[in-house]
């Protein structure tokens, strides 16, 4: 069995003649804390999505602690926690039933089920609002009902796509907390963010996407050795180097109606 | 870390109880959809019961291949009822909607499996028991081997009827969740009523002349018509050949076309399984969405279209001209409004000809003195309330300098070219059928009295502001909206005597005309209308603008839906 929590051998995924992920290798060690960044349309919620089993890849290879998801989708998704771009959540349940009903999914035992999501409720400050419908729930209380539905079951790899998007400050402060709590437990988790703050922060090991393909990978230091850019340089800088951006992102000497007016 | 296993039968009995849980939750805070269900249960239910008394009787009393026709027909009328019933409630259950699992370990047996005994609570279900209960009431109500095989045959066509609900629902599935597919659905829904009466007058028509028409020879040829020779290929055919086989004691047949109605369950099942395959490894929905170029490339056909039309206009008029177009187009109950403007001159054509007692050809002069009164409903209709189709962007328009007057020409154009459509079919209908000084002058009056009524509603769309729900995602209905009692009472007394009163003088030289019968009164009257509309519109939508302006805080928070 791979040592692996995450890897990925050639996966690619085409979407008609686009490649939205192209031969893509990647390996996450367990426990590590993985931030998979690329700009908009760079493959990363397409790699996600193929990972977790919600894609189906064009080719190559998607193992979940040595598990082929596409060969054992069941038991590869018995180890995973998956907090998705558009959260799946059922709008009509209310937080508590919508987390119960996710921990029964994964096999959590009735009694562990009740426990941990009222303490799951407690944690995401959602206990005032526990039986309200999600319908009606804020953005921010919606990710973090998606974010309890999503460990309740410990999962020993957790993929998140952009769990700090629209998220408050206080919000974002216990997300990141429950994220540390789950890591000195032992799970892995890799995810998103266009945060990069948050990235530089919490990460162990940063992958950079860009067209599909992986174009940086290593601890923030490697990152920096990798694009030159010095050791006071921060994620941005390096980020904007490995997708190749520098020349284009700077709005310097574009725009010319600004200067003109 | 401890490792949780499954247990299939767990997650199979939640996933039942989530399913049960959805359903009733779909009528939480929703006023509308409890008062449709109200009306399946208390207008489809009765029918329901009388169609199976009706079908009881008739597979007792009729003779000969009678009841087991009707046995056909009544599969027939079922396969259509399951066939639109996802179509109708898959985006409103999203209980059904079985993406939503596909992050969870549930084995596939386990998802069908729920899929299936979820179909308990669906509607038509419990439409098609007393349908059953009348089946075996006529045909199997003994202890014979017939029994037996009515009972076969019910329990195939449950399973016929729950698989084709949902391998519908799950090859159209990706369509439903397209918004151009809800707005067609809302569009038709909304227009089928009126239908009905044509359809009605049609059967009518059809019965008067077939009655008049019937032979001996007919009578014998109905007589002898099988109509399960052409039934019986397809399933709900099938299975009433099944019942008549053995009601002819025919066992072998029975047994055989039983045979071939389970090779079209199992047809059936193994298609949607393959689809349900495909849509839980990430493939999608067999029918999506049109794909992203296609729709960049219609944008892009737009955009030609809107430069070369409205290019002669300043350019925020033309933009804001544009946007009114978009928004008719796009928001389908707007949509229907125009399509019902269409059609209602055409109901009450259809209801003055078609009602049997005048001939095509025949309508009186006076019949073009009504299209001021029609035009004055439409552009009522049409332009009432006509800041609030704004939706959440009006802030967005409100946070920029454009002159307000501005909005409500452009506004005031749009919808006059719109609805100058219908009123102009109708109008030309009565000038070609009754050629005329009169329904000239009464069409182009009827144009001057809609031009003039838009220059009120802009005014009291600015007094009156009522919030309207435009989002199609029917989280919490579609149509939901807010606004007072006093709004309300607004619009159906002082805006529309508002709306007659300031637009009746437009009408004033043609109907002094036609009173003194004086057909040259006309033309310097048509001119008088037409300044005098122009003139009642420029000042209603400069005062509205006026208005706008000095309200804008007041008009955006009363146009707030209220959980905004």
């Amino acid at each position: 069995m791979s040592a692996w929590a995450v890897e990925t051998r050639e996966l690619t995924r085409y979407f008609d003649k686009k490649t939205a992920v192209d031969h893509l290798n990647l390996r996450v060690a367990e426990g590590e804390f993985y931030g998979f960044l690329g700009p908009n349309g760079a493959g990363k919620s397409t790699t996600i999505n193929m990972l977790v089993g919600l894609l189906r890849p064009s080719s190559g290879q998607a193992f979940i602690t040595g598990i082929d998801m596409w060969q054992d989708p069941l038991a590869a998704k018995q180890r995973i926690g998956v907090l998705p771009e558009g959260m799946h959540l059922y709008e009509r349940l209310s937080a508590r039933e919508f987390i119960r009903f996710s921990g029964t999914m994964y096999g959590v035992p009735p009694a562990e089920v009740a426990k941990r999501t009222e303490e799951l409720l407690n944690l995401l400050d959602l206990s005032d609002d526990a039986d309200k419908l999600i319908v009606d729930y804020s953005h921010g209380m919606k990710k973090k009902a998606s974010l309890a539905a999503a460990i309740i079951h410990s999962p020993r790899v957790l993929f998140l796509d952009e769990p700090f998007e629209g998220i408050d400050a206080i919000s974002g402060r216990i997300i990141r907390d429950v994220l540390r709590r789950l890591r000195q437990n032992g799970a892995t988790i890799f995810f998103t963010s266009h945060i990069l703050e948050v990235v530089e922060r919490l990460c162990t090991r940063v992958g950079v996407i860009a067209d599909g393909r992986l174009v940086a990978e290593g601890t923030m230091d490697d990152l920096r050795s990798q694009a030159q850019t010095g050791a006071d340089a921060t994620l941005e800088d390096v980020f904007l180097q490995a997708v190749g951006a520098t020349a284009d992102v700077s709005a310097e000497g574009k725009l010319s109606w600004l200067s003109n007016s | 870390m401890t490792e949780f296993t499954p247990n299939p039968r767990t997650q199979l009995s939640q996933l039942w109880r989530l399913r049960g849980k959805l359903t009733l939750r779909q009528f939480t805070g929703e006023r509308g959809r409890i008062v449709g269900a109200a009306i399946v249960i208390f207008f489809i239910g009765p029918l329901i019961l009388a169609a199976a008394y009706g079908s009881g009787i008739g597979y007792r009393r009729l003779n000969d291949q009678w009841p087991t026709a009707l046995l056909g027909a009544v599969f027939t009328l079922l396969w259509f009822i399951w066939l639109i019933f996802p179509i109708m409630f898959a985006a409103i259950n999203e209980g059904a909607d079985i993406t939503r699992l596909m992050i969870y370990p549930i084995p596939r047996r386990t998802i069908i499996a729920s899929v299936i005994l979820g179909t308990l609570f669906d509607y038509p279900t419990y439409l098609m028991l007393p349908l059953f209960a009348a089946i075996i009431y006529g045909f199997g109500l003994s202890l014979s081997p017939v029994t037996l095989v009515v009972i076969a045959a019910l329990v195939l066509g449950y399973g016929h009827l729950i698989m084709i609900g949902q391998l519908a629902g799950t090859t159209i599935g990706g369509i439903m969740q397209s918004r151009r597919v809800r707005d067609v659905a809302i569009i038709f829904f909304s227009l089928i009523g009126g239908l009905c009466y044509f359809i009605n007058i049609g059967i009518q028509r059809f019965l008067e002349a077939v009655s008049h028409q019937v032979s001996a020879d007919d009578v014998t040829a109905l007589q002898a018509w099988q109509p399960l020779d052409v039934l019986q290929w397809l399933p709900p055919g099938a299975l009433a050949q099944v019942v008549a086989q053995a009601r002819a004691g025919d066992w072998l047949a029975s047994l055989l076309w039983l045979g071939y109605s389970l090779l079209w369950l199992i047809l059936i099942t193994w298609v949607w399984y393959k689809l349900l395959v495909r849509l839980t490894t990430g493939e999608g929905y067999l029918l999506s969405p049109r794909p992203r170029e296609e729709t960049r490339r219609q944008a892009a056909r737009e955009e030609r279209r809107e430069r070369n039309l409205l290019g002669w206009l300043p350019p925020d008029i033309a933009q804001l001209v544009a946007n009114e177009f978009k928004s008719v187009w796009r928001v389908p109950q707007r949509r229907v409004g125009i399509i019902q403007g269409v059609l209602m001159p055409i109901f009450f054509l259809g209801a003055f000809f078609l009602g049997g007692d005048t001939e095509f050809g025949a309508a009186p002069r006076w019949m073009a003195l009504t299209l001021p009164v029609y035009a004055i409903f439409l552009f009522w209709a049409n332009t009432q309330n006509m800041l609030a189709w704004e939706g959440p962007g009006l802030p967005a328009l409100l946070l920029t300098p454009v002159p307000r007057q501005h909005i409500f020409r452009a506004k005031g154009l749009a919808l006059f070219v719109i609805t100058a459509v219908p009123l102009l079919l109708f109008g030309g209908l009565i000038v070609y059928n009754n050629p005329g000084w009169v329904s000239v002058a009464g069409l182009l009056t009827a144009l001057g009295m809609g031009l003039a009524t838009m220059g009120v509603t802009a005014v009291a769309s600015v007094y009156f502001p009522i919030p309207i729900r435009l989002e199609g995602r029917r989280k919490r209905g579609l149509f939901q909206s807010g606004g007072d009692t006093k709004t309300g009472c607004a619009y159906i007394t002082i805006v529309p005597l508002s709306v007659v009163l300031v637009s009746a003088p437009a009408a004033a030289p043609l109907l002094l005309a036609w009173w003194l019968d004086v057909p040259w009164l006309a033309a310097p009257g048509l001119f008088f209308s037409a300044s005098y509309a122009f003139a009642v519109f420029w000042i209603g939508t400069r005062q509205a603008g006026e208005l706008l302006l000095a309200r804008e805080p007041e008009v955006v928070e009363r146009l707030k839906l209220p959980e905004e």
